[in-house]
């Protein structure tokens, strides 16, 4: 193929993925969304006002944020520490984490019903730490995986090194694994920040308290009673897109890298 | 791999698995067995067990036969648009083109965005007013006053444009990543003796990306087959169950009418679809296994 031929590819392929966002936007910023043009040429910010004026969306947006930077402190040093363990040893581990691996492919939604009664019948339904602990259960197949292929990548000879020089086990985990890992870790945040933040299903089967709503199910609450708002749920849509879509702009780099499993040069 | 000195410990690699493991064993594992257990229990205060009540009660139902044929419709709808389309996209994006930097994160952006928004999102495209693909659909069916969320031929389409969307990004990132595994030399030595790129393509790239294909449609699978909260914010499963693929439905009794039993038995159902298409990609992979 010639080299004229991929920009408008590229372009193409931008536009079809961006499209439907550049739509969500404009309806949130119109001022009567269902009538006039494609391209809105009154805009405001009404629609924002009013979901930004009101509290539950600031005890929504902190219950995200807790269950995902929560969830995000779990899996971290967990997939760390095994993603090390598999790279490094030759141990039971090996044989079984192909298996664990596997799991992320079976249909989660079938495990809810029984996880919501376990959770019941060890106290913690209906709270934060249920969402936590289940979405990093949910992530950390993929994050021990990408964390083990990352560390594959690391020369071994400085942590021989630092073993000759009388390292304990952990302490060389600590400062010659972990720096050497940080790009890994990087990666494992952003995968983990974006699910976690997107996650509906988790909420929804777990909590049912009110005061504990995270934003995506507020958004699909929202659905059921402000129906023909169109701005107005699409503003709350825009604002919980907002902090995933940041984010992984930022850091996508290392995310990328961490698929790929390489190291950013 | 290496073993530096870990041959003689088994602890410390144990104790750096340990969290992990328990983790997945707890949220996972445990839960499966009373799950499962739970579809075998009849419905009722007494529930009689083991019963296969469930299951027959569920295969004799015409919707729930419906509900099983729309998911397989589903999976192989958002398989089969997004695969090659992923395939275009990954082969652009290993190319080394400035400007490629920042299109990445532009084209990886449907991953990002809460699923929930974006068939909000597509609700509203595909709404009653004067709404983009609502317009589109007009044009191609030819019914001026076509309502696409009315109808059920439509509103499965929407679903199935959707995840395309969302499942493509994914995809391509997954085959991007395989195709940066080929050595250079490869494609070096096949121009060389003049393989056009088509070739270079059919002779190289596929074969030695065939793993990250079958692995990355099997995640596109399992992701489109249990994805419930699609459908529930962008149709709800309507018009008139005319959307409502087998896991929201399995949704909807688990969480809105509270048949844990149903809900636990569809969930069987669910389990062994993606066990069979696992096999499937796998079992297809595995024989066509090339050698360079």
């Amino acid at each position: 193929m010639k080299r004229g031929v991929h920009l408008p590819l590229v372009v193409l392929f931008c536009g079809f993925a961006v499209l439907p966002i550049l739509w969500g936007i404009r309806t949130s910023l119109s001022p009567d969304p269902g009538a006039g043009s494609l391209i809105p040429w009154r805009l405001t910010l009404e629609h924002y006002r009013k979901i930004l004026s009101q509290g539950f969306f600031y005890q929504y947006a902190l219950n995200s944020a807790i269950v995902s930077i929560g969830s995000l402190a779990v899996v971290a040093p967990l997939s760390l520490a095994a993603g090390y363990s598999l790279a490094r040893f030759r141990f039971w581990g090996n044989r079984v984490a192909p298996l664990l691996l596997a799991f992320p492919l079976l249909p989660a939604i079938t495990f809810l019903v029984p996880l919501a009664r376990y959770l019941n019948v060890i106290g913690l339904y209906d709270s934060l730490p249920a969402l936590i602990l289940s979405n990093s259960a949910f992530c950390a197949p993929f994050c021990v995986w990408m964390m083990r292929n990352f560390v594959h990548t690391v020369p071994v000879s400085l942590e021989e090194a630092g073993l000759l020089d009388g390292c304990s086990r952990f302490s060389l985990l600590w400062r010659i694994v972990l720096p050497s890992a940080l790009p890994g870790l990087m990666a494992v945040a952003v995968f983990v920040f974006v699910q976690v933040w997107n996650n509906f299903i988790f909420a929804y089967a777990l909590t049912t308290n009110q005061s504990l709503q995270v934003l995506p199910k507020a958004v699909v609450g929202f659905i059921g009673s402000w129906r023909t708002d169109w701005g107005g749920l699409m503003a709350m849509g825009v604002l919980t897109l907002l902090p995933p879509v940041i984010v992984f702009q930022f850091l996508q780099k290392w995310f990328v890298a961490g698929m790929y499993g390489l190291s950013t040069k | 791999m290496t073993d530096m000195p870990a041959r003689r410990s088994q602890i410390v690699p144990t104790l750096l698995f340990l969290p992990a493991f328990l983790l997945l064993i707890f949220f996972w594992c445990v839960p499966l067995v009373p799950g499962l257990a739970l579809a075998l229990r009849s419905p009722g205060a007494k529930g009689v067990w083991p019963s296969l009540i469930n299951y027959s009660r569920l295969l004799g139902e015409q919707t729930f036969r419906h509900n099983l044929l729309l998911s397989l419709v589903y999976v192989v709808g958002v398989v089969g648009a997004a695969t090659p389309v992923a395939y275009a996209a990954s082969l652009l994006m290993t190319r080394n083109m400035r400007g490629l930097r920042w299109s990445r994160g532009l084209l990886l952006i449907p991953w990002a965005v809460p699923a929930v928004v974006s068939s909000l999102i597509f609700r509203n495209l595909a709404g009653p007013e004067m709404a983009p693909l609502t317009q589109l659909y007009r044009l191609i069916s030819g019914q001026p006053n076509l309502l696409p969320l009315q109808d059920s031929f439509w509103a499965m389409t929407t679903v199935i444009v959707h995840s395309f969307w969302r499942s493509v990004p994914v995809m391509t990132l997954f085959l991007a990543a395989g195709i940066a595994t080929i050595p250079t030399e490869f494609h070096e030595a096949a121009q060389t003796d003049g393989a056009t790129s088509l070739q270079r393509f059919w002779h190289i790239t596929f074969p030695l990306t065939r793993m990250h294909l079958a692995v990355g449609m099997l995640l596109i699978t399992a992701f489109t087959l249990q994805d419930a909260e699609t459908v529930y914010a962008l149709t709800g499963g309507g018009p008139h169950h005319g959307t409502e693929v087998a896991a929201v439905r399995l949704f909807k009794e688990a969480f809105d009418y509270g048949q844990f039993a149903t809900a636990a038995a569809i969930g069987s159902f669910l389990l062994a679809g993606g066990l069979c298409f696992m096999l499937l990609y796998l079992g297809s992979f595995r024989r066509t296994e090339v050698t360079l």
